[in-house]
């Protein structure tokens, strides 16, 4: 058998034969060895050396556009800036016409949105949390020469447990206080214990060193802050009303954790770092008026918090703020939301206490006192 | 989402070619540029090939594209500028190369022409590991005359065909097919010489 010549043989291979012609050479490479040898050599020379390549950065090439002409349109130089840039403008702008919101961060809309789901979920394991934590004692220790010894809670809750919470004067080791005095009321020891943060998720851990780093740094709009040498501590227990003496001390203060809240639906009592968070030591009756805590968060960054952490965010004590005052009679009210991009003003009344579970960088946390 | 913006976003900038040339040839800056960015991937890897060599491959490049805005208002937009641009690409290549190297070119066997002769050892190449193979190829290619080089470039690496070849470089179908099949088989002469076995 006559071998093909091999100019044919790599016409083949590329193409160029008519359909006649390549028939008859591929019945000949099905039954030559030697040619089909010969083709599959080639090929693979050729296939490695043309694979054998990686295009340059695209840098690279606008630099050369850069210096290929300065008439070129800045957004040819600069072609893959451009792209990227136009890509973002028409998102935005997307954004905007469907959402009408081109300010809150995408990662805050994504988040809140994952928590739904989340929340609606989570009614077991936070019964469960609750029952453990209720075995945990919480130091609240304040100083008010105006707080009456007979202090009673309201609980306009009708779901919600009481939550005993006892202080103890001895275990103020590593204690963040922030002392606030207002004009028309008390000063106020807001002191949280260490101890209760031990378990806090690492997330936290940069703002309890902040918050144990500033405790002489408060200060309140409407007064002084005066760190606090722990005196005062009381031991919070029963429910609805409470007494206590000298400050805080001794008063007994209830908590509720709300049926409806963010984490609730349940109707536990709150957990302890929870009671201390929204500053059920000062719920009292004898306080005529309140006020509202504002903790901003100056990272951008987004905590997690877990509820056990979410006191800690009191330990923000630098950026405690007086800005309100309020009355409601006889009744102490206490209310914890989240203002600012989050979720908007989400005033729980009636003793209870809405922890939210997930916290924005820059938002801002409102405590209600009233 | 973002795909999809991506999507149109591309889809918006990659306007017709015919209408971009049209406006190139009438002096539009912008359509050029757009021709420049569609183009410049496919001029560098041609004169990197020719030339082995980044430095002078990006010189190639500029120079090739400077040369090209410069006679756009030339180009008759009936042929495929393509074929227009890997001619000046490749002709740029080839005086660069020949300005700066002029050392022996190695002149081409003719390993295998129309008698059906091979002179080369098959089972060699391919017991041959593709490190070294390619690195071979790489050599043998850079031997190459530049002409021959041309050729082998474009049909081997662009993939054109015989006739696109032919309008790239200005000469005779036949002329491809001869230069093609002496680079060919100079390539593989030499490669079979490198790796040790008879050519």
């Amino acid at each position: 058998m006559t071998c093909i010549d091999r100019n044919s043989l790599m016409m083949w291979v590329d193409g160029e034969l008519s359909a006649q012609e390549a028939g008859k050479i591929s019945e000949h490479i099905n039954n030559c060895a030697k040619c089909s040898a010969f083709i599959e050599t080639q090929k693979r020379m050729e296939s490695l050396w043309r694979e054998e390549w990686t295009d340059p950065s695209e840098s690279a090439f606008e630099i050369m556009r850069s210096r290929l002409s300065p008439e070129l349109p800045w957004w040819q130089k600069q072609r893959t800036w451009f792209i990227a840039a136009a890509v973002c403008a028409v998102y935005l702008g997307v954004r905007v016409f469907f959402t009408g919101n081109a300010g809150t961060p995408l990662s805050e809309i994504a988040i809140q949105e994952e928590l739904q789901p989340v929340v609606a979920a989570s009614d077991v394991p936070l019964e469960t949390e609750i029952e453990e934590q209720m075995e945990q004692s919480v130091i609240v220790q304040a100083e008010d020469t105006d707080f009456t010894d007979n202090q009673s809670v309201t609980d306009d809750s009708p779901a919600g447990d009481e939550l005993i919470i006892s202080a103890q004067e001895e275990e103020n080791l590593g204690e963040v206080s922030g002392n606030s005095a207002f004009s028309d009321w008390q000063a106020v020891d807001l002191t949280m214990a260490a101890e209760d943060y031990a378990e806090s998720s690492e997330t936290m851990e940069t703002d309890r060193e902040r918050a144990a780093s500033v405790q002489d740094q408060t200060d309140c709009l409407a007064g002084t802050v005066q760190q606090s040498a722990g005196a005062g501590a009381e031991s919070a227990s029963g429910g609805g009303t409470g007494s206590g003496a000298g400050g805080l001390s001794g008063v007994e203060y209830s908590c509720y954790r709300d049926t409806a809240g963010v984490l609730g639906q349940d109707s536990s009592p709150a957990p302890s770092g929870e009671a201390m968070a929204s500053g059920c030591a000062y719920s009292s009756s004898s306080i005529s008026s309140g006020y509202t805590i504002s903790i901003t968060m100056e990272s951008t960054e987004i905590a997690v918090l877990e509820r056990s952490d979410w006191i800690a965010l009191f330990a923000l004590t630098d950026k405690l703020q007086a800005e309100n005052f309020y009355s409601s009679g006889d009744d102490v009210v206490l209310s914890v939301g989240i203002t600012g991009a989050v979720t908007g003003p989400e005033e729980i009344n009636g003793a209870v206490i809405d922890i939210p579970e997930t916290i924005y960088g820059n938002s801002t946390i409102t405590v209600h006192f009233y | 989402m973002i795909f999809h913006l991506v999507y149109f976003l591309t889809a918006v900038l990659d306007a017709g070619e015919p209408e971009l040339l049209k406006r190139a040839v009438q002096g539009d800056k912008e359509a050029f540029g757009e021709i420049v960015a569609r183009y410049e991937k496919r001029v560098f890897r041609v004169a990197r090939r020719m030339c082995n060599c980044d430095d002078d491959a990006w010189d190639i490049t500029q120079e090739a594209f400077m040369k090209a805005m410069r006679a756009m208002h030339t180009f008759n937009t009936e042929y495929r500028f393509f074929t227009w641009m890997y001619r000046i690409v490749t002709n740029t290549a080839i005086n660069l190369t020949r300005s700066r190297s002029r050392r022996a070119e190695v002149a081409f066997d003719e390993g295998y022409g129309g008698d059906g002769q091979t002179v080369t050892d098959d089972s060699t190449i391919q017991d041959i590991s593709s490190d070294i193979l390619v690195d071979a190829v790489r050599r043998a290619v850079l031997q190459l005359t530049p002409p021959l080089r041309a050729v082998f470039v474009l049909r081997v690496d662009q993939e054109l065909s015989y006739e696109e070849i032919a309008e790239s470089l200005d000469i005779a179908t036949g002329t491809v097919m001869s230069r093609l099949n002496r680079a060919r088989s100079s390539v593989k002469n030499f490669v079979v010489r490198e790796v040790g076995g008879e050519p």
